[in-house]
């Protein structure tokens, strides 16, 4: 088989429209995801057990079931149970804004438990109260801690939104399959490769914003901003 | 609000559970074939030859930032018009193997640097040869550092898993969606689909916590 470039360029705009809706798609489930990450990171690392236990249970549910059965449970269980009819992207937005959320939490949570000690008690010494503690000592700290692991979730979103594709949703990933399947014998390779490549690209865009943001936060001086790998599933 | 009706999936348990062991079988090929590749890659990421250093970083970072559902349709679609015909279980796990070795090689990176470098002066003055100064010094360490990181990879590719379905490989995911249009009851069988997979995982997690404590007793700076 030879290399279908101009097949590829009749493509492109299709593929570009793709990428476009993937975007969107990411850029909204991160919206909701990192909202919800936040408030269930930050009751996670409460001392309030009625804070505590729920978060915990739902960081614990969302991040040990696979994200395609979480979506396949939004688009056919959850509109069938309450009668409604739900389209595909409102489907894709709710389930990966709750899986990004699930793992933005643990990200929130070990940014701030990442937080020395001391440092509580410092605060405590100079006669901050809780909030105020949260505000000025521990969130600046916390911030730059958590970011190269929130970069890593944001890139895990992105890749997860072509599981939007199986309920029948033309993101990128949809749109090469569409293509492909207008001429499957010749086109596949080429066409699923630009659709890898254009995750690739954004993906490391993503990377990229995160490094330049990482370094503009970044305190001379303070030490100690050690990014946490995290996992990233699938 | 429809009615809720679990019973209606009693009859469909015992394919669920076949398909769930189908799930972890994929899922522990995947994670043995992927050990040994993403050590290797490991040692190659950190080499001093850039020959084995470049190709080991462009696996890593392509596989990383490519979504895996894109994999395994470049595998099972894409590469039969190179002529090469791959089954679908073949597929399956080839990719996610190349995924999982991608990110293990990371794992296995980040553990090589934590190893203090007197642990390679004090093996080679002890007049280890350097086969030696990996099999008995280096690698131990590795795997008691990296022992937590392994099983977040762990549990990743059995989340992973599930994406084989969408090329018809007939694990607990698909299974489900089977089962949920045959009967109807979409609801009802994706729970407890995901109780499933929940107790799978949360087991993996138990576990290898336990023997984790284990693996790391005594160890330097632990």
């Amino acid at each position: 088989m030879s290399w279908h470039d101009s097949q590829l360029t009749d493509y492109a705009p299709l593929l570009y429209q793709g990428a476009k809706t993937t975007l969107r798609l990411t850029g909204l489930a991160l919206l909701f995801g990192s909202a919800l990450g936040i408030v269930a990171g930050l009751a996670r690392s409460s001392r309030v057990w009625w804070l505590r236990l729920p978060a915990m249970m739902f960081i614990g549910t969302f991040r040990s079931i696979p994200i395609l059965l979480q979506l396949f449970f939004a688009y056919y269980g959850l509109p069938l149970l309450f009668n409604i009819n739900v389209p595909q992207y409102a489907a894709a937005t709710l389930a990966l804004s709750v899986y990004c959320g699930a793992y933005m939490a643990e990200v929130v949570r070990s940014a701030v438990q990442s937080v020395d000690s001391g440092q509580l008690a410092a605060a405590a010494a100079l006669g901050l109260g809780r909030v105020r503690t949260f505000i000025y000592v521990i969130s600046p700290q916390a911030l730059r801690v958590g970011v190269p692991a929130a970069v890593g979730v944001f890139v895990m979103t992105l890749k997860d939104s072509s599981l939007a594709s199986v309920i029948g949703y033309l993101e990128l990933t949809g749109t090469g399959l569409a293509v492909r399947e207008i001429d499957p014998a010749s086109g596949s390779f080429t066409v699923l490769i630009a659709v890898g490549a254009i995750y690739f690209v954004c993906a490391w865009l993503i990377s990229l914003c995160g490094q330049y943001v990482e370094r503009r936060l970044r305190i001379p001086g303070m030490a100690g901003a050690k990014a946490q790998p995290t996992m990233t599933a699938a | 609000m429809s009615k809720l009706d679990f019973g209606a999936l009693s009859p469909y348990i015992g394919s669920m559970l076949n398909a769930l062991k189908i799930t972890l079988f994929i899922s522990v090929l995947a994670v043995l074939l992927s050990l040994p590749i993403g050590l290797t890659l490991a040692f190659f990421r950190t080499s001093r030859y850039a020959v084995l250093r470049i190709p080991a970083a462009i696996y890593v970072e392509v596989l990383r930032n490519v979504p895996l559902l894109v994999i395994i349709y470049i595998l099972y679609y894409g590469l039969p018009s190179y002529g090469v015909v791959l089954g679908a279980l073949t597929s399956g796990v080839a990719a996610l193997t190349l995924n999982g070795s991608a990110y293990l090689t990371e794992v296995f990176r980040g553990g090589l640097t934590a190893i203090p470098k007197g642990q390679y002066e004090a093996a080679r003055s002890l007049g280890l040869p350097h086969r030696h100064v990996l099999g008995s010094v280096v690698i131990p360490q590795l795997f008691r550092i990296t022992f937590p990181a392994l099983g977040n990879q762990v549990v990743g590719l059995i989340l992973g898993s599930a994406l084989v379905s969408v090329i018809g490989i007939n694990e607990l995911t698909h299974v489900s969606y089977v089962i949920g249009s045959k009967t109807f009851r979409y609801f009802e069988v994706f729970v407890v689909a995901g109780v499933m997979y929940l107790i799978a995982v949360q087991l993996v997690n138990r576990i290898w916590g336990i023997v984790g404590r284990r693996v790391r007793k005594g160890m330097v700076g632990a």
